[in-house]
């Protein structure tokens, strides 16, 4: 091509019947492309870059030192990388006797103080980790879940045991670096009502004026509807309005949802879209909660996020940044 | 000729052209995919309570922080004995892992061989999520561990076994021993060793 000229050949002066052909078509061409990209979901937000995979832990032990540790690692980690991290310790269902938790998948009992001592472990841990640094910032979700019993009484005394737990933090000195929360694994356990989770975060605020983290799935909610529809469960009371407000609508509600396959996300998109179209709120999530170190067929940790991101971005209306994200292990 | 041609098209693509226009329309009115284009702020319930957060992290961040390498202090561990044997019926089942694996109908715990420091904690149900795919009927079998002193308790997962060539959700029935006898939703009756971890079809001796 080189010392060769391109030649154009410029027609003369179009008819006005073809420019009013071109002018129609230019009409319809942005008209069809706006259409095709609010359709498609095709926004201008800048993708958000995975963040660290933070491990949280079904406990499973009443080793002090075990915990000590957990929280130390997190702590070394976040100081080499810069990062902060969010964590939530599940200790399990509660009793109906308030005497503490049924351990998660099969764990030892845990008293409350027994919770308190571990979750202070964590955190003295996770402060002695990071070393020099004073910057980086654990947020631990000391956790439960509605599978055991569950009522406002409980709330109430999870709610303190949340704040027990951060009143010694803030008396230890390590409040610049370790945030306390709460959490729950709000699912429907096959037949866990809706209803007594509602009594529970209502004692829980009585309890606490700290956030808790819904940590749960939502079983056989609605993949590709927002419009209130029921979800799974034989108590027949969980539904995306029950989902959406004990994940976001109640004041310290916060949500990382399990987000172990395609249909979860789609179950969680839903219902944040719930949120928008009836309720006018939408979820700020914390991320999304891979198993895949439990079970590798499930998402794997960029699966996960990446379908979580992508879901929430399909519509413009949702909010797609979301901090951490986090991958459940037992200790 | 060619004016009717270029009149039918131009109604043609104008016509196109509103249709999409009212697309556009509904879809923004509806809210949906293309509605608005940036998040909703929370209400006013929920931003009072972020705020509020906000201003207590603030005031953390400005407080004195502890030095490093300091130990601080501790209440002191409270011992805990085996928890109760027997099985756990009822309707509220948290299984071996998330109901998304593992699907619990119930569940047994007991002492392994009279200990009083160790025991054996079996899930009956069925593998697969709950929502969707059947699975198998399955245990899942875990052993806890607690130490001398009462304060460590430790849990060790033995495995998860499906029982063979039956269908629907295991239950466990009874528990005799080390053995573990289990119904399925589709009737079918196993045996299950917890010293072999083997199903046997036939009730032992």
């Amino acid at each position: 091509m080189t010392g060769m000229r391109m030649r154009r050949s410029f027609p003369s002066k179009p008819s006005r019947r073809v420019r009013r052909k071109a002018v129609l078509s230019a009409i319809a061409l942005i008209l069809a492309s706006a259409f095709a990209s609010l359709h498609t979901g095709i926004t201008a937000h800048a993708a958000q870059a995975e963040p660290a995979d933070d491990a949280s832990f079904y406990v499973n032990t009443t080793s002090q030192s075990t915990l000590y540790a957990l929280g130390h690692n997190q702590g070394v980690f976040d100081a080499q990388h810069n990062v902060s991290s969010q964590v939530f310790l599940d200790f399990g269902g509660q009793y109906q006797d308030n005497s503490g938790t049924k351990g998660p998948l099969g764990s030892p009992n845990f008293s409350y103080g027994q919770i308190e001592s571990l979750s202070e472990f964590f955190a003295w841990g996770y402060w002695q980790g990071t070393g020099t640094d004073l910057t980086t910032v654990l947020t631990l979700a000391i956790g439960t879940n509605n599978g055991n019993w569950v009522a406002q009484n409980l709330g109430v005394s999870w709610g303190q045991v949340v704040q027990t737990v951060s009143n010694w933090v803030h008396t230890a000195g390590y409040q610049r670096q370790v945030i306390i929360d709460g959490a729950n694994d709000i699912e429907t356990w096959g037949g866990a009502r809706a209803a007594d989770v509602l009594q529970w975060e209502a004692g829980y605020a009585q309890g606490t004026s700290l956030p808790y983290l819904n940590f749960g799935s939502a079983d056989g909610c609605p993949q590709y509807t927002d419009n209130n529809g029921g979800c799974g469960g034989t108590s027949g009371d969980w539904n995306q309005y029950n989902y959406w407000y004990l994940s976001w609508g109640a004041p310290p509600a916060q949500s990382l949802p399990e987000i172990y396959n395609n249909a979860q996300k789609n179950q969680w998109v839903q219902i944040d879209r719930y949120g928008h179209d009836y309720q006018r709120d939408t979820i700020n999530f914390s991320g999304p909660l891979n198993d895949y170190y439990r079970d590798s067929s499930s998402f794997t940790p960029a699966q996960s996020w990446g379908s979580m991101q992508g879901g929430l971005l399909y519509y413009p209306y949702l909010n797609a940044y979301m901090p951490y994200q986090d991958t459940v292990v037992a200790d | 000729m060619f004016k009717r041609r270029a009149t039918a098209w131009t109604i043609a693509v104008s016509g196109a052209c509103l249709a999409a226009a009212l697309s556009v329309g509904l879809a923004l009115a509806a809210g949906g995919a293309g509605g608005n284009a940036t998040p909703l702020s929370p209400s006013a319930a929920k931003q009072q309570y972020l705020d509020w957060l906000q201003q207590q992290r603030a005031q953390d961040l400005a407080g004195p922080a502890a030095p490093k390498n300091v130990a601080p202090a501790f209440a002191p561990c409270s011992p805990q004995p085996l928890p109760t044997a027997g099985i756990d019926n009822r309707s509220a089942q948290v299984g071996p892992g998330s109901f998304d694996t593992f699907v619990t109908s119930n569940q047994w715990t007991g002492p392994i061989n009279g200990s009083t420091h160790e025991s054996f904690v079996v899930w009956a149900g069925i593998t697969g999520t709950q929502a969707s795919t059947p699975g198998v009927p399955a245990v899942s079998v875990s052993v806890r561990s607690l130490s001398t002193d009462g304060c460590t308790v430790t849990l060790t997962r033995v495995g998860t076994f499906t029982m063979p060539q039956a269908t629907g959700a295991a239950s466990i029935t009874t528990v005799n021993g080390t053995w573990v006898s289990l119904r399925t939703s589709a009737g079918a009756v196993s045996y299950f060793n917890l010293s072999s971890d083997q199903f046997s079809a036939t009730a032992p001796a």
